[in-house]
């Protein structure tokens, strides 16, 4: 029983480590922020969208 | 507000994944492949704006309570357009005013990521701090990003002298309209936002104020909105045009803002808290046909709602003109709404906002006397529309249109020539070593020459806002013009007044400019430096009060703040909407409660020396002997002190 036990506290510890780690680096593992920390590859790959606004908008809205 | 540069829109902070959002995988939010490599697959399916198109799953997991509120929020809801729309319209025909509705007056909605991670969908968007979520609203970069030509222009000095709040306070916005207020879900029936039980009142802090020391508290109080005696003047708007061009893309077109103040009758009691007779009414730009385009007579019962509404201008004084003394408000029948300020077609919607001759208040004798001596100002500085209609084939007379080449050549003051003090070297340029400083007096001579403008001439300057013309008539009095006059009201009081505008170009024959330097008229920076602990000089900042208080600042100045000592006088304490000006007695009054007065030795400064030209102007026409303009301003100043 005490065997027992003790394998599964290893079991519930390593999953605990394993989960709190993946939780606290939820953003940063995902594959997004790859591209969206690095502002050099942005700026390669993005060009300004033209603002959709018509020419005969005027005055303040 | 610049718009934020592609990348930076997107950019996330490294801070953002040491916070608690920054926990969750960014596809729990967003959607989206994010372990593909190629760009296109990577965003297919994600979501930009998952609190607008899903706030219970974005938000709602772990902000449940908020976002059950606040997913019917004003801000997200903009319910009440659809009440006041419906109450004007002919609801056979709500198709056609729901479908201009869809497309014109409901772009500013927003949602919990529009006021906490990045600028609203409306303001260009973009992440303002890394994509870190904020729980305080940035007044700049998200409240005022919307609520900027009225509540923004208003509360930061470009309406008015700025709002009370934010000058000595530091106030932002989310520190009277509090998230009960702003998560608070508004009831479909809900009437007007006036009507939001949760909004935030004056009297939320300002408590008790008949128990107060100020009298003027005990007698006005349940009669008069805190705003008709605190408020300055504010914009009203008319005629919205709207449609869609050949793109197929809507636009509107504001036809007409006025700046100006009117009391009405409180039409509706069952506004929470507004037990009281008059508050301030702002002009609609609504009318019958606006919404003509998607179908006519969309708007058949026009006259079930005013077009004169409650207004709560953000730019509020404890000391304003029309409370300085009893009779500005009290038998001042042009303060009050009159029947002759309606046109036709709001007659009806308007009749419970209208003070008959009846209801405006008596005169009261003896009246306070404010002493403002007006004998020194320059009348024949300013000139308005009808005198120069009546003086346009005066020997001599010299129009200069200092709006820019693009305006000039779509319609002019007839006989005006082309020349906008940004469209001519008369100051180094912004790559200088010392940018934005005056060019020498014989540059400016040879400019001034080659347009055929002489220093003898009478020299009428005109644009859209008075910047520009103020700014040259200061660079004309340097230059020593002898007779320079602005037009008050510029190109809108000329259409105001019924003149037509022309569109053939006019040139002057060169002449010899003879004016002689009024050198004194310019301080640099080191002798400024010397003059502040002087208590006969008041510097006076021309900014507006984000960029005096440091919250932002001008993309050429070198850091934030101002010169010490600086007090701040913001452009819109000086001019009025379209240039128009404030009586000089009104202007002398504000300028004294600044510690501004002619017996001291006036400095005035700004950004790049635009606006402290401006407000030397201002300053000349109202009589100030020793009236000097930093040029350097902040730019330059900021650099190395």
């Amino acid at each position: 029983m005490k065997r027992i036990s003790a394998r599964y506290s290893t079991v519930i510890v390593g999953l605990l480590a394993a989960s709190l780690a993946t939780t606290a680096v939820a953003a940063e593992s995902s594959g997004c922020v790859t591209c969206h920390l690095d502002k050099e590859m942005l700026v390669k790959n993005l060009s300004a969208v033209k603002v959709k606004t018509s020419a005969m908008q005027s005055g303040a809205g | 507000m610049a718009p934020l540069e592609p990348q930076d829109k997107v950019l996330v902070g490294r801070a953002f994944l040491t916070t608690t959002h920054g926990e969750i995988d960014c596809e729990s939010c967003h959607g989206g492949a994010p372990d593909s490599s190629d760009k296109t697959v990577a965003h297919t399916g994600m979501d930009p704006f998952p609190s607008i198109n899903n706030p219970q799953q974005a938000c709602g997991d772990c902000h449940q309570e908020i976002v059950a509120t606040a997913k019917d929020s004003l801000h997200a809801s903009l319910s009440t357009f659809t009440t006041v729309l419906e109450s004007r319209a002919d609801m056979k025909k709500w198709e056609h005013v729901d479908e201009a509705r869809k497309n014109h007056c409901s772009a500013c909605h927003t949602s919990c990521g529009g006021c906490h991670v990045s600028r609203p969908k409306a303001a260009k968007k973009g992440f303002i701090s890394g994509h870190a979520f904020q729980k305080r609203s940035d007044p700049i970069n998200q409240c005022t990003a919307c609520h900027g030509s009225r509540v923004g222009y208003e509360f930061y000095g470009q309406r008015g002298q700025v709002d009370v709040h934010a000058a000595k306070l530091e106030m932002d916005c989310v520190a009277c309209h509090n998230a009960g207020e702003m998560h608070a879900a508004a009831p479909k029936e809900l009437k007007g936002r006036y009507h939001l039980k949760e909004m935030t009142r004056c009297t939320d802090c300002h408590k008790d104020l008949e128990q107060g020391s100020v009298r003027e508290h005990k007698r006005h109080l349940n009669k008069v909105q805190c705003q008709v005696c605190h408020s300055q003047t504010y914009v009203n708007c008319y005629n919205c045009h709207v449609g869609k061009d050949s793109d197929g893309m809507a636009f509107f077109q504001n036809r007409r803002e006025t700046e100006g103040m009117k009391i009405g009758r409180n039409y509706d009691g069952k506004v929470p808290g507004a037990d009281y007779e008059y508050m301030l009414v702002r002009h609609v730009p609504s009318y019958p046909e606006m919404f003509d385009f998607y179908g006519k007579g969309g708007f058949s019962n026009f006259g079930n709602t005013p077009t004169w509404k409650r207004a709560s201008p953000h730019n509020i004084q404890r000391r304003t003109w029309q409370a300085a003394k009893c009779n500005h408000c009290h038998g001042n029948r042009d303060l009050f709404l009159a029947d002759a300020d309606l046109f036709d077609y709001e007659k009806a919607a308007n009749k419970k906002v209208v003070v008959a001759d009846g209801r405006v208040p008596k005169l009261i004798t003896p009246d306070l006397k404010l002493s403002i001596d007006t004998t020194k100002v320059r009348r024949e500085a300013v000139v308005d529309a009808k005198w120069l209609h009546n003086s346009l084939k005066k020997k001599n007379l010299v129009i200069i249109d200092a709006r820019g080449k693009a305006a000039y050549d779509k319609g002019h003051i007839e006989g005006a020539i082309d020349f906008s003090p940004l469209e001519n070297p008369l100051r180094s340029g912004a790559d200088a070593e010392k940018p934005f400083i005056v060019a020498e007096h014989q540059v400016v001579a040879d400019i001034l020459g080659n347009k055929g403008i002489a220093a003898d001439d009478h020299i009428v300057v005109y644009d859209r806002n008075g910047l520009m013309s103020g700014a040259l008539y200061g660079v004309l009095t340097w230059a020593g013009a002898s007779n320079v006059s602005y037009l008050n009201g510029g190109i809108e009081g000329w259409h105001a007044a019924g003149f037509h505008t022309s569109k053939t170009s006019h040139t002057r024959k060169a002449t010899s400019f003879k004016g002689i330097k009024q050198g004194e008229l310019i301080v640099d920076s080191d002798e400024l430096a010397k003059m502040l602990d002087d208590p006969s000089v008041v510097l006076l900042d021309a900014r507006i009060i984000p960029q005096f208080l440091g919250m932002t600042k001008h993309e050429q100045a070198s850091r934030f703040g101002h010169i010490p000592g600086a007090v701040n006088v913001p452009p819109g304490a000086l001019f009025m909407e379209n240039g128009y000006l404030k009586q000089p007695e009104e202007l002398l009054w504000m300028l004294k409660n600044y510690g501004i007065t002619p017996d001291k030795t006036v400095v005035t400064t700004c950004n790049t020396g635009l606006g402290a030209t401006d407000a030397f102007f201002i300053l000349h026409y109202l009589g100030f002997p020793k009236v000097r303009v930093h040029e350097e301003a902040w730019v330059n100043w900021s650099k190395s002190r």
